[in-house]
């Protein structure tokens, strides 16, 4: 997509796994986490996404599909976003080793104070 | 607290003392009314922008002696020109709407624990230059999740003071008033070196051709500059106030960058903003924990958006809706009927007798009562609707049911608008601003009428009770079939409307789920008293309007000889009370007298009403009814139902000498049972054929019969060109379909 100079993206820990290519966001599996490499579809959406930060480099899982398969909810940015398939199948995204599910509730890096 | 209401302190100078404008603005969900609220308290005024339908909230507040007027902004993401909203909000903002100065200064309203994209429109704002402070709202769930906020530091980065809030405790207000009322009057220059070069060399040249031609304020100019810049491509709202020589601006900063291999300028800007960003957060936020790890709205949401429990828990709730109205309403409304009866017998006593005693009892307490009756429903709805956005389940009820409405082009949020028109469509349509696709609201108020609604009911059931007897099966599904019929008929044409009439890009569902909080019973109550009070105000007074027009109709002109019959009557009944020696058979050759004092009132009304120019109405478009299989006396009363709808059992009641009171029922069953055609082929056989039945209540179903409809579309879509399309396009519906049905009726000949 754009080719604007890359900024350093903050994202979290995890490792990029060599086997798994790029795939949509809407493919990942629930609970998966990866790192978007590039969004398409019109420009109008486009910008809509990156303006909700689905930046390029921005860490997103996949938190759940709603009853009816449709739409996705995501987790960006310490928030949750809720797409469509449609939309979703243009966040072209690289899978993240997945960090192990306890993660969520023991991490703690070594800056905290409480 | 702020100081007082009192008179300027002497010394004051005046010119100081004009009222100083500041502009709310914040991200959806960022508690950015609960903020306005407690700054402003009850000193509100709610309407709308020019042109366009985005509320305009405007409170006061006082400091020092100081006014100060605070403009509630819509919420949005961003400043580009995606909705009407967002346009909004930056060109008041950049003081290009009409009536609304541009403002001193604005407060930002942040979710602090949603802070990275919660920035992205705060630095827009901050980028137009304004003196700003940034409340960084709800500090208790950032404090809960162990996340720890350094806001001196925040401020800095930001170039702006950032205060700390918990809008629903009123934590942090004291020093966010201070912070806010003593708004310098200018800020200090932005620091842009933030952006990568390419980027700020094109912001530059834009800045520079804005400055010359004086297309806003100078401090603004490098904000509007990457406004523009991130617009140029885009095929939406755009800004059309802008000069041609900062167009041209434009267009050679779009072609160096796309030389340069930028194709996008839009996304570039927005991805280095967010770099940006994240670098400002990564200095000022300490976290414990992955900022995405799960939340307890998740451990929620693991429930409510299950598959199974998460689509019954929302049946169950949508049924709890439609029974509060019914156990809550319902009381209220007999309620008011009650009190609209005494008032009318008050006037009926306090004035003589004539027009202006009839006008005010009749016309205006009645048309004001038709009003009235619908505020409880509204109300509960309302309440309801609020209820579900303070918590923020209303995302989740849209997430639950976009599949299934994207099946007919519309969204997710366009449901409980729709469902709640089965009440009535007049909150469904005042709820659809919720939705930022102005096609999609614009398709979803306009069939939003064809949902069978409350007032319909007893019109279906007077029209099943005439036809198809009294079985409680049969009753059933005739009223199922009549609900079902006008929800497909919606669901198709609102497929139909988003691909012809209101055709434009597939319209996109990308939609923030907030966490959930328990609602607040204050700010949950002011949502709901806000919007039913803008239907009184705004919707009654045309309502009114009608209903009186419709009564003078079916008043005037006068039937004196009825008149004069009705009052022999009278008296030959009191003197018979005087003599009660004489049996009524035994009365003789006298005219033939009623035994009730209530059967001459009913027939002098129904005498009156079948003169009227309502009732001469009714005969004159006899010829344009007959095909539908309603006689005049049908005509009259689906004329007096533009009122209202329910309005046709007591005009009917009246029409057929049974009073205009409900408890008329079985009279009115018996007589609309035994009516006959007068004139024509048919003449002999009755009216209230299953044909005519069904094609009456056909007719109901898809018919604009609502005045409070109208004048409600009026309002949410500022022209008359929508009401009038939909009165067209339903009245039209109901014309043919009715037509077909009893038309085919008659072929089939055993059912007419």
């Amino acid at each position: 997509m754009s080719s604007a100079p890359r900024f350093k993206a903050i994202i979290h820990s995890g490792k990029m796994n060599s086997d798994d290519g790029i795939c949509a966001v809407a493919d990942l599996t629930v609970g998966q986490t990866a790192r978007v490499v590039s969004i398409g579809g019109t420009a109008d959406v486009q910008r809509r996404l990156r303006e909700m930060g689905l930046t390029d480099g921005a860490a997103v899982r996949l938190v759940r599909v709603a009853p009816l398969g449709d739409p996705i909810e995501l987790a960006v940015r310490g928030y949750r976003l809720s797409i469509r398939r449609s939309e979703a199948a243009r966040v072209s995204v690289v899978r993240l080793i997945p960090d192990p599910p306890v993660d969520d509730t023991t991490a703690t890096p070594a800056t905290v104070s409480p | 607290m702020a100081a007082s209401t009192g008179p300027p302190a002497p010394g004051v100078v005046m010119a100081g003392t004009a009222a100083r404008r500041l502009a709310v603005a914040g991200n959806p969900n960022a508690g950015k009314t609960t903020l306005f609220n407690a700054l402003t308290g009850l000193r509100h005024h709610v309407g709308n922008y020019p042109g366009v339908t985005v509320e305009r909230r405007e409170g006061r507040a006082n400091w020092e002696g100081v006014e100060h007027i605070l403009l509630d902004l819509p919420g949005t993401y961003s400043l580009s020109a995606h909705s009407p909203d967002e346009q909004i909000a930056r060109d008041v903002l950049l003081g290009r709407v009409d009536g609304t100065p541009a403002p001193d200064g604005a407060l930002v309203v942040v979710d602090a624990g949603n802070l990275e994209r919660n920035l992205y429109l705060a630095t827009q704002i901050l980028d137009l230059g304004l003196p700003a402070v940034i409340a960084c709202n709800m500090m208790d769930v950032v404090s809960q999740r162990g996340t720890r906020l350094d806001l001196g530091a925040l401020g800095r980065e930001l170039g702006a003071a950032v205060v700390g809030t918990v809008g629903t405790r009123g934590d942090g207000l004291a020093a966010l008033r201070r912070k806010l009322f003593e708004l310098p009057s200018a800020a200090a220059p932005r620091d842009l070196s933030w952006l990568p070069s390419h980027l700020r060399r094109e912001v530059n040249a834009v800045t520079a051709a804005l400055r010359r031609e004086s297309a806003c304020r100078p401090e603004a100019a490098e904000g509007l500059a990457m406004l523009l810049l991130a617009e140029a491509d885009s095929s939406a709202g755009g800004v059309d106030w802008i000069h041609a020589g900062v167009r041209a601006a434009l267009r050679a900063a779009a072609k160096r960058l796309r030389a340069e291999g930028v194709s996008d300028a839009a996304s570039a800007l927005v991805e280095a903003r967010y770099a940006w960003i994240a670098s400002i957060v990564d200095r000022a936020v300490r976290s414990e924990r992955r900022i995405d790890a799960d939340t307890p709205s998740d451990r929620i949401d693991h429930v409510l958006t299950h598959r199974l429990w998460g689509l019954l828990i929302f049946a169950g709730l949508m049924f709890l809706m439609f029974l509060s109205i019914f156990a809550w309403a319902e009381p209220l409304m007999r309620f008011i009927e009650r009190g609209q009866g005494l008032l009318q017998a008050a006037v009926r006593g306090a004035l003589p007798a004539g027009p202006l005693r009839d006008l005010l009892a009749d016309g205006l307490i009645g048309g004001a009562g038709s009003v009235v009756v619908f505020f409880p429903q509204i109300c509960i709805l309302f309440l309801f609707i609020a209820v579900l956005e303070d918590s923020g389940y209303m995302a989740r009820a849209a997430f639950l049911m976009d599949r299934l409405m994207s099946r007919v082009g519309l969204h997710g949020k366009s449901f409980i608008p729709l469902l709640s028109s089965y009440a009535c469509a007049v909150p469904g349509i005042m709820a659809t601003r919720t939705i930022e696709n102005p096609r999609d609201r614009l398709t979803t108020i306009l069939v939003a009428p064809l949902m069978s609604c409350s007032a319909r009911l007893p019109v279906y059931l007077t029209v099943i009770a005439a036809v198809f007897g009294t079985n409680v099966w049969l009753k059933t599904g005739v009223v199922f079939s009549m609900y079902a019929l006008g929800t497909i008929t919606a669901l198709l044409l609102a497929a139909a409307f988003k691909r012809t009439l209101l055709a434009g890009p597939t319209p996109t569902f990308i939609m923030e789920l907030p966490l959930y909080h328990l609602p607040r019973p204050w700010p949950i109550v002011r949502a709901m008293w806000d919007r039913s009070r803008l239907f009184l105000t705004r919707a009654g007074t045309t309502i009114v309007a009608v209903c009186v027009v419709l009564w003078a109709l079916a008043y005037f002109p006068r039937n004196t000889a009825a008149e004069q019959r009705a009052e022999e009557h009278r008296q030959a009944l009191a003197t018979r009370a005087a003599r009660p020696g004489i049996d009524s058979t035994a009365a003789g050759p006298s005219p033939v007298l009623r035994v009730r004092p209530d059967e001459i009132e009913h027939e002098l009304a129904g005498e009156q009403l079948r003169q009227s120019y309502l009732g001469r109405l009714g005969r004159a478009i006899e010829p344009v009814l007959r095909p539908l299989g309603f006689d005049w006396r049908v005509g009259v009363g689906v004329l007096a139902s533009f009122a209202a709808r329910e309005v046709f059992v007591s005009t009917m009641g009246v029409v057929y000498n049974a009073g205009g009171a409900a408890d008329g029922t079985a009279t009115l069953r018996q007589r609309m049972q035994q009516s006959r055609w007068e004139t024509g082929p048919s003449r002999g056989r009755p009216i209230f054929s299953t044909a005519a039945g069904l094609s009456l209540m056909i007719f109901y179903v898809f018919c604009c019969q609502c005045v409070s409809t109208l004048a409600v579309v009026r309002r949410e879509t500022n022209s008359w060109r929508w009401p009038a399309f939909m009165f067209t396009y339903m009245t039209a519906l109901a014309y043919v379909m009715s037509l077909g049905v009893y038309q085919l009726g008659r072929v089939l000949g055993g059912l007419s």
